[in-house]
């Protein structure tokens, strides 16, 4: 047997277990006092955009992280949500919502259960107009003092705001930014949500930071009925709650699932024969190839 | 002439399906792979528009391709280690993958600019114009889709004015 041959049995016994290991517990949402309790993440970017895993994929790795609903919310562009709804109607599996990430300059704006592309090139609060004008939900998207959109016209309209999201975790200055954005908010419009989202990109953060979404109905309508009325718990990194006290008491009376990734030997496992293989196979292959002077 | 194009279509995918996923399984390799295909389509475009560049060539179009394809190993390398430092960190910092690619881009145009001297028979003048070409245009495919990816040219300057702002 060559080095490079068994380079490859170890990346395709890596992939064999990892493929094995990729079987995510079916879940029921908690039941609490009339609702259900759903785990959702609003903020996710995926393939074609500046994500790197497809929508299809999208949704396997959403149902791995224990959510029941994500939004996929590209820069700009609503193409690969519309991808990933159309996916989810082959398959049982999270609700997924269309949604985009509003990006201007001074603000950023995550639009979820809309249909069409919301034009970024206007104020903030011309851009919550329009979102409601689609039936969508808007949500301020990682409001830092450094974004100067902010005004009282477009706060007031807002659905909801980020008040967990993973830049908390670099810096305590952020997050005390986001807890006053969403105070400020929350004065203007007492409906208005705290949302707690990941902001995914390249990493496997998907749900590291969630929100709870207490709806009456499962579906879609629902979800966008519980954010509109303030019906949300955020949460971060370290399963810190952002939100109403009486219903952070109710989140706290079950305990929502988390990851489902299986067993973590395993898992570690089927990476290392994967990477190593894979490596081997490029080595070993390029060492019989040209040589360039 | 495809091994190689395929295998860093493999790299790729496993890429994507360790950094995103924790784990590698044969569907996220297989959609990611098919996703990001057309990096590799237009790699080849410009290394065959390369070739028939160079009408004093040693080898047929084919072959030039598929040595052309050699010069993917840095790139693979550097995808392997960016999702071991994903799956050991947890994190993807920006600033340091953009620094690191410098070494495979280095690497890459070493490796091609080789490739026109001695495959295809070119001056190291010819050679240096080429590769000045052929970067811009990866270069140029690579800005139009992170800008367009990331929501614009305005949203990109601000994002970098606001890193900056925190230095």
């Amino acid at each position: 047997m060559t080095p490079k041959t068994l380079c490859a049995l170890l990346f395709a016994s890596g992939v064999v277990i990892g493929t094995l290991l990729d079987r995510a517990p079916a879940r029921m949402p908690l039941r609490v006092d009339g609702y259900s309790i759903l785990a959702g993440d609003f903020h996710v970017h995926a393939f074609p955009g500046d994500g790197a895993l497809g929508p299809w994929a999208l949704r396997d790795e959403a149902r791995r992280a224990g959510l029941d609903v994500f939004a996929l919310t590209n820069h700009n562009q609503v193409v690969a949500a519309r991808l990933a709804r159309w996916a989810a109607r082959l398959t049982n599996g999270p609700i997924v919502l269309v949604g985009q990430e509003v990006t201007n300059p001074d603000y950023h704006l995550i639009a979820v259960g809309i249909e069409r592309t919301v034009n970024a090139d206007q104020p903030a609060a011309a851009a919550i107009a329009d979102v409601h004008a689609q039936g969508g939900v808007a949500i301020a998207a990682h409001p830092t003092t450094a974004f100067h959109g902010w005004d009282a016209a477009a706060m007031m309209t807002l659905d909801g705001a980020e008040a967990a999201h993973p830049i908390v975790h670099d810096s305590e200055v952020y997050r005390s930014d986001l807890e006053e954005f969403f105070q400020r908010t929350h004065q203007l419009n007492p409906r208005a949500s705290p949302i707690g989202s990941s902001d995914t990109h390249v990493t496997p953060t998907l749900g590291e930071c969630r929100t709870f979404v207490f709806v009456r109905e499962a579906s879609a309508a629902g979800v966008l009925d519980a954010i509109r009325n303030g019906r949300t718990v955020a949460s971060d990194r370290d399963g810190r709650y952002y939100g109403d006290p009486d219903l952070v008491r109710l989140l706290e009376r079950g305990t929502p699932a988390g990851r489902a990734d299986g067993s973590r030997v395993w898992r570690r496992a089927s990476l290392v024969l994967a990477w190593s293989g894979l490596l081997g196979m490029l080595l070993f292959g390029s060492s019989r190839g040209p040589t360039f002077s | 002439m495809l091994v190689r194009p395929a295998m860093f279509l493999l790299v790729l995918g496993t890429a994507v399906s360790i950094m995103l996923t924790r784990r590698p399984t044969l569907g996220v390799i297989a959609v990611s792979a098919v996703f990001w295909s057309f990096v590799v389509a237009w790699q080849l475009l410009a290394g065959a528009a390369v070739i028939a560049s160079a009408p004093a060539r040693r080898v047929g179009l084919l072959r030039g391709l598929d040595l052309w394809c050699a010069g993917y190993l840095p790139y693979s390398l550097w995808l392997l280690v960016v999702a071991a430092v994903v799956e050991v960190s947890g994190e993807a910092p920006l600033v340091l993958f953009l620094c690191s690619a410098l070494i495979p881009a280095a690497w890459t145009v070493m490796i091609a600019a080789a490739f026109c001297r001695t495959v295809l028979a070119t001056t190291t003048a010819g050679a240096r114009w080429r590769m000045t070409l052929h970067q811009a245009a990866m270069l140029g495919v690579a800005t139009s889709y992170v800008l367009w990816g990331a929501g614009g040219y305005a949203s990109v300057a601000s994002f970098l004015a606001r890193q900056v702002g925190q230095r």
